[in-house]
């Protein structure tokens, strides 16, 4: 395959992981396949989507990878936007990481979970349960992903609800929104930041990749355990897409990414989890786990259906006032 | 045989203009239109149906979208006027010291782009970690005493947007008043603020109206603040609703996005017909005349002390502290406020200049397009302006309604337009840069138009009719009259449309692809992913990039003008 993607030359790869973190894995790819030029864009779930579907459109090919989280990825191979290739290197994963749709690779874990500031909220004074976060005195201190826009965040408060029941995540939705009117925020990756800042006191959904360089770097931001909560962990994958230019380049890229010696690699960047659970990585998810939330329990999201029925939960929340 | 005469060269630009401008400015406009009464995604098979409307109406809220983007139009052009009309008359009609010299400083947070100020004003006004608030805080006073993502602080943003806008229609308004009436009522007995509230201030009504309701179309069709700002206030106006629903939400929501930029298109075209229609009116307010012109002063006595810290509190707040805020922010690599020193480095400049951030390319890409657009727009503006102001064939007045027609189509919904046009028709030129400097193009002509029609008008007829009279074509007197003469303005609209290309996002944030990724964009991706301080560190290499612009533009300008010569040789 590596003759293949030599005469293809180059690979143009569509993602939400940071460049800098991204590179590091490049950087290994290029050291072990040299002479294939990898061109990664930093795009948003949706902002990719957008872009890959017109670019299908006019027939202008210009992306061949999409590395994204599961919830905008299922969606795009429903919607048959992505040619089916899973690495034989998968094999090795735990199944419950696998793509229920056999489409797409998975090659990090991503993990969702509940934080607040130490320096706004004393640890003492931290609400326990639903009803006392969501009460009148937080108005104004509570910052959380749009649920509106159809990818992670509303596929996120989807799968909370069947975790712990459509009432009560629907009830905690709209007396938090009734009581303490939530900031709403369309920049990835900002919640956890913002709350590291102090801007916000709590932040409902931030990823662990983002909260952790705040935590290492001084900032007041911690974990906030709330009883029967899960830190939800969705797999960041690698899709090719339909009409890929440099279909041999791109299998080369999924299967390096998701060998032990990729994966190790990802495990080593600060803060990312491999899927892997075989390689000896500084941020494997337990390592992580115990790091950062020490006792959170862990569940996997979204399933095919959640993502079928997506803008459904989107409108839902719509409907609430977000 | 009979020969058909050949047509006159000014009939054959007006048909090709007519031509070229009808396809490329209708073009977007009709697809627009084409795609909110289409069942289907761009491109894609489909009927026709009035569904994408009742979703606007019903599910988008076009009731609230109207309302909002009215409030946060209106709130931002009153403040950009009040503001503007502070320091016009300040730096104008007033003795306040060092006046001729503050002059230009107004002008110069134009140089800041709209989607890096908000910002600025992020960092600066948020609750408790704006810069502001701890300030306040520190003085005893709540640190939320100010909070941006609220109706006051989008309006602040917006209206702040829009002072140098303001200021430059009415400070130019007041230069050319003249003040014997001012000088009336002062004899009058009249008092300083008695006379610039009944004699300066309604002399300038007709310049304020206009100002406003160009603040106006422009506020109504800006994106950047309603999404940066508006969007965590739970504040939708129609463009951050139309940016919503193409690239925020997945699978995107054409219908509505769609329907909303036909209807704030209609909205805008009225707005635009209203500031003509002020502009004609104007003239009846006209009150140089060619004899006792006078240009005196308002005496402020000890006043002028007070208006010369208003305009250097208005510069500390409208450029210094952004400034200082943005450069603050590049250097951290996450925002602690109380701790901003402890963590300063240059890893986020190093991050933009390594060769993953992918930066480099999209500024060449930038270069590339802008220098293309403004190519053309200056072209294309000199012909356009030079038929329909100094020919007399008929039809010149709809190639320039034609040429102006852009400035009601906000530019995120020319790239939009032009999205539905190219995945519709001419899908071979998307994912190329010519489709980045047509979006460029259409956007900026009106700009490169007004910019262009103040020099052409000053040319006078005169040497035009003797060239004609020597028997010169119009060709050559274009080539030997206007060209020479017109050199420094050709110039100066050049930088001038290169640098609002070259920092500009809605034309060309849907557009993008991986090979002609825009500097400006890569900078919005950046912030929609949350890279806060990288995106900071690109908007400061923005900032050295567009006031090197800056500074060359000023340099060119003063040294044509040294070098002008009004004296066109004319061979017999």
């Amino acid at each position: 395959m590596y003759q293949q993607a030599l005469k293809e030359g180059a690979l143009t790869i569509y993602g939400s992981m940071d460049a800098d973190q991204f590179a590091v894995l490049q950087n290994a790819f290029s050291s072990q396949y040299p002479g294939i030029t990898v061109n990664y864009v930093s795009l948003n779930p949706p902002q990719a989507y957008t872009r890959i579907t017109s670019e299908l459109q006019a027939q202008n090919y210009s992306a061949d990878l999409m590395l994204s989280s599961t919830p905008t990825l299922y969606t795009m191979e429903l919607q048959g936007y992505i040619q089916k290739y899973v690495s034989p290197e998968a094999s090795a994963f735990p199944s419950i990481a696998l793509d229920p749709l056999n489409g797409t690779t998975p090659m990090m874990e991503l993990s969702i979970g509940w934080w607040y500031d130490s320096n706004l909220v004393s640890s003492s004074q931290v609400p326990t349960t639903f009803a006392g976060l969501s009460a009148a005195q937080y108005k104004g201190q509570i910052e959380l992903n749009d649920p509106t826009t159809g990818s992670t965040y509303t596929q996120y408060w989807a799968a909370l609800a069947g975790i712990l029941g459509n009432s009560t995540v629907l009830n905690f939705l709209q007396t938090l929104e009734t009581n303490t009117s939530p900031t709403v925020i369309s920049a990835f990756a900002s919640c956890a930041n913002d709350v590291a800042s102090g801007t916000h006191a709590f932040c409902l959904g931030g990823f662990m990749q983002d909260a952790a360089p705040d935590i290492q770097g001084g900032a007041a931001l911690k974990y906030l355990p709330m009883p029967n909560l899960p830190i939800m962990v969705e797999t960041s994958n690698l899709g090719i897409i339909a009409h890929a230019k440099d279909p041999a380049a791109a299998k080369l890229f999924v299967d390096f990414a998701s060998s032990p010696i990729g994966q190790l690699t990802i495990g080593n960047i600060n803060v990312r989890t491999p899927v892997s659970r075989t390689v000896n990585a500084t941020w494997s998810e337990v390592n992580v786990i115990n790091h950062f939330a020490p006792g959170a329990t862990l569940a996997y999201f979204p399933s095919v259906s959640i993502a079928q029925n997506s803008q459904a939960w989107g409108a839902l929340f719509k409907s609430m006032g977000y | 045989m009979r020969k058909l005469p050949l047509p006159s060269l000014p009939a054959l630009i007006l048909g090709i203009g007519v031509g070229a401008l009808g396809i490329f400015i209708v073009y977007p406009i009709i697809f627009t239109l084409f795609g909110s009464f289409w069942s289907s995604r761009p491109g894609f098979p489909g009927h026709f149906t009035w569904n994408n409307y009742l979703s606007a109406f019903g599910q988008g809220g076009v009731a609230g979208l109207v309302v909002n983007t009215i409030l946060f139009s209106l709130g931002s052009s009153v403040m950009g006027i009040a503001v503007g009309l502070l320091l016009s008359i300040v730096t104008v009609r007033t003795n306040t010291p060092f006046r001729r010299s503050l002059f230009y400083l107004p002008f110069f947070p134009l140089a800041f782009p709209v989607f890096i100020a908000n910002l600025a004003w992020v960092y600066l006004f948020s609750q408790r970690v704006g810069l502001v608030n701890i300030a306040l805080g520190d003085l005893g006073l709540s640190t939320s005493t100010f909070n941006i993502y609220s109706w006051p602080g989008m309006i602040w943003a917006g209206g702040m947007a829009l002072v140098p806008i303001s200021y430059i229609t009415i400070a130019a308004a007041l230069r050319n008043m003249d003040s014997s009436l001012e000088d009336a009522s002062r004899m009058s007995g009249a008092g300083i603020g008695s006379t610039l509230r009944n004699v300066t201030v309604p002399l300038a009504i007709p310049a304020i109206l206009s100002a406003f309701i160009l603040d106006f179309t422009i506020a109504a069709g800006v994106f950047e603040t309603p999404t940066m700002i508006g969007i965590p206030a739970r504040i939708s106006v129609f463009l951050s609703s139309i940016y919503y629903n193409v690239d925020s939400i997945v699978p995107p929501n054409y219908a509505i996005a769609s329907a909303d930029s036909s209807l704030i298109l209609v909205i805008a075209l009225i707005l635009v017909f209203a500031y003509n229609r002020s502009l004609r009116s104007s003239r009846r307010y006209e009150v140089v005349s060619g004899k006792g012109y006078s240009s005196g002063v308002l005496p402020l006595g000890r006043w002028r002390f007070v208006s010369l810290a208003g305009i250097l509190a208005y510069l500390v707040v409208g450029l210094f502290l952004p400034f200082v805020t943005m450069v603050m922010l590049s250097l951290v690599p996450v925002w602690l406020p109380y701790d901003l020193f402890g963590h300063m480095g240059l890893g986020n400049f190093q991050y933009v200049f390594s060769n993953t951030s992918g930066m480099v390319p999209t500024i060449v890409n930038s270069a590339i397009s802008s220098v293309f657009a403004a190519t053309i727009i200056t072209f294309v503006s000199l012909s356009l302006v030079f038929v329909a102001r100094r020919t007399k064939v008929r039809g010149r007045g709809l190639l320039e309604a034609l040429g102006m027609l852009p400035i009601a189509i906000p530019a995120l919904v020319i790239g939009f337009g032009l999205l539905w046009a190219f995945l519709t028709i001419g899908r071979e030129i998307y994912g190329t840069l010519a489709v980045m400097v047509i979006a460029l193009s259409l956007a900026f002509i009106p700009q490169g138009m007004r910019s262009l029609s103040g020099g052409v008008i000053q040319v006078q007829m005169e040497l035009q009719e003797a060239s004609s009279v020597f028997g010169a074509g119009t060709m050559a007197t274009m080539r030997r009259i206007f060209l020479p003469i017109l050199r420094p303005s050709l110039v100066v609209t050049w930088l001038y449309v290169f640098i609002a290309a070259f920092t500009s996002v809605a034309p060309v944030v849907l557009l993008s692809t991986a090979h002609t990724g825009l500097f400006a964009v890569f900078l919005w991706s950046l912030w929609s992913s949350g890279e806060i301080p990288q995106f900071a560190a690109g908007g400061m290499v923005l900032f050295a990039i567009v006031w090197s612009l800056i500074l060359a533009l000023v340099f060119v300008q003063r040294r044509l003008e040294r070098t002008r010569v009004y004296r066109p040789e004319v061979r017999s």
